[in-house]
């Protein structure tokens, strides 16, 4: 057989295997050998893809890729699904009525890709690797309808199980239905027997756990309200057995009213004596206005006696003013002269009163009462 | 120092905030705790419940594609109408 015709073969050729093949018969001359040039062969008894399955099974499971030590738990509350399958036909449509049926606000993210024909293993395989390299959901669904094992087959092809038993996102096979079994339901971490089931098997049904949430509340609260309850009646039952505060409350209040009315008391004693010490202050104070006024009255006194005697004192004086007054033109000498009297004086003014007092030729004056005149002694007659 | 604090009182997951709850109305159902723990408690119980109920509406229901673009890349894209009326019958056309 030649390597451009066994690429196409499917399964592994292996000792034993008994096989029904196309070909044709050469016979090389040189050495009298035949050949048989095979271009088709089948197996034997079982179809090429049921010992394709079965070879590559034998395989993957010797290298441990359908461990259930492999297998991880799904996250119990997903946010986003992602979807792996063809955009067209019955399964998408199916596994999105299921999902929002069971979580309306569950996120999908649809990788569409073929599920059947040239490309589709490599399309799976790659849609797998790059939701894992973004990770960019939480579980996801691979999956298809049902078809022949042919239509399937892309299900059971190497690159596709080793995608499925590496992704780092847990995924739920879903291939064609319940008694179709490909190696990727194998690798994979649950295998649901349809895509509606493994939608269901994806996520929770929100509205139940809503439900389960709401019903604990309930509980929490149902639980303390009663705990509470009894607290309160336990309180309210010890607060009746305390002794009653009202007679120790009558004693205190009674206290207080005496300790009020010995404040006010003694209070109102201090106030009186406190007066009193004020009034004899203030007529201290008033003693000093006495005295100012008791001196002023003498003062006042004191300058009317000296009036009064100031005033006598100018009238006896004024009396006496005009007795002399009345006196004085008697004792006028000019009065005496014009009776012929005649006033001798020294030159220098003094009046002569005795003869002796004259000198020979001694001027004189000689006062009349009309004049003056000068003369001079003559001779001295005594 | 946060970080921690916040671990210690903000539950793993759905999971393990569901199992905690079950396992506080179990507890003050038993009738044995003290008032103070009792309310603790209750008050862990209604905080693990909102958690519970906070995951549930987490997700906001969006559907999307992937799709590879001319260069071979691929990205993500929302679905056009036609592809959702298709697709989510729930929201457009009763099955």
């Amino acid at each position: 057989m030649f390597r451009g015709h066994l690429r196409h073969l499917r399964f592994k050729i292996e000792n034993g295997l008994s096989l029904i093949a196309h070909g044709s018969i050469s016979i090389y001359e040189p050495r009298s050998t035949y050949q048989l040039l095979v271009d088709r062969c089948e197996p034997d008894g079982i179809g090429t893809l049921q010992l394709a399955f079965e070879q590559l099974k034998t395989k993957l499971k010797a290298e441990g890729l359908f461990d259930p030590a492999h297998k991880r738990p799904l996250p119990a509350l997903p946010r986003t699904i992602g979807l792996i399958t063809s955009l067209s036909g019955a399964v998408i449509h199916d596994m999105i009525t299921v999902l929002k049926r069971r979580y309306p606000n569950i996120n999908l993210l649809i990788h569409p890709v073929p599920v059947q024909g040239e490309g589709a293993a490599l399309a799976i395989a790659g849609a797998i690797e790059w939701f894992g390299q973004n990770q960019a959901a939480d579980i996801l669904l691979v999956g298809r309808g049902g078809g022949s094992m042919e239509d399937l087959w892309a299900f059971n092809e190497e690159i596709v199980v080793r995608a499925i038993a590496g992704s780092s996102i847990p995924i739920i096979s879903a291939v064609g239905h319940e008694t179709d079994v490909t190696l990727a339901d194998f690798a994979a971490d649950l295998r649901a027997p349809t895509p509606s089931v493994a939608a269901e098997l994806a996520v929770p049904e929100r509205r139940q756990l809503l439900l389960n949430v709401a019903r604990h509340q309930q509980r929490l609260t149902t639980t303390l309200e009663t705990q509470l309850l009894r607290a309160r009646q336990r309180l309210s039952a010890s607060l009746h057995r305390l002794p009653t505060p009202s007679q120790s409350l009558d004693r205190a209040r009674l206290h207080l009213a005496d300790l009020e009315d010995r404040l006010v008391q003694s209070t109102h004693l201090r106030l009186r004596d406190e007066r009193l010490k004020l009034a004899e202050i203030r007529q201290l104070l008033q003693a000093p206005d006495q005295l100012i006024m008791k001196a002023q009255n003498r003062l006042e006194t004191a300058g009317l006696k000296l009036n009064h005697s100031l005033t006598t004192l100018m009238t006896q004086m004024k009396t006496r003013l005009q007795q002399a007054v009345l006196r004085l033109p008697l004792l006028d000498p000019l009065k005496i002269l014009s009776r012929g009297y005649t006033i001798v004086s020294h030159a220098d003014g003094r009046v002569v009163t005795r003869g002796a007092q004259l000198k020979e030729n001694e001027p004189l004056l000689l006062r009349f009462a009309d004049g003056q005149t000068h003369v001079r002694v003559e001779a001295k007659t005594n | 120092m946060a970080k921690k604090e916040k671990s210690e009182n903000t539950p793993k997951n759905f999971e393990a905030a569901i199992l905690e709850l079950e396992g506080l109305v179990q507890k003050l159902e038993a009738g044995e705790l003290p008032l103070d723990d009792a309310m603790n408690s209750f008050e862990t119980g209604m905080r693990l419940a909102k958690f519970c109920e906070d995951r549930l509406n987490d997700a906001s229901g969006r559907i999307e594609k992937v799709m590879k673009d001319f260069a071979g890349k691929s990205e993500v894209l929302p679905l056009t109408q036609d592809e959702l009326d298709e697709l989510n019958p729930g929201e457009s056309h009763d099955l």
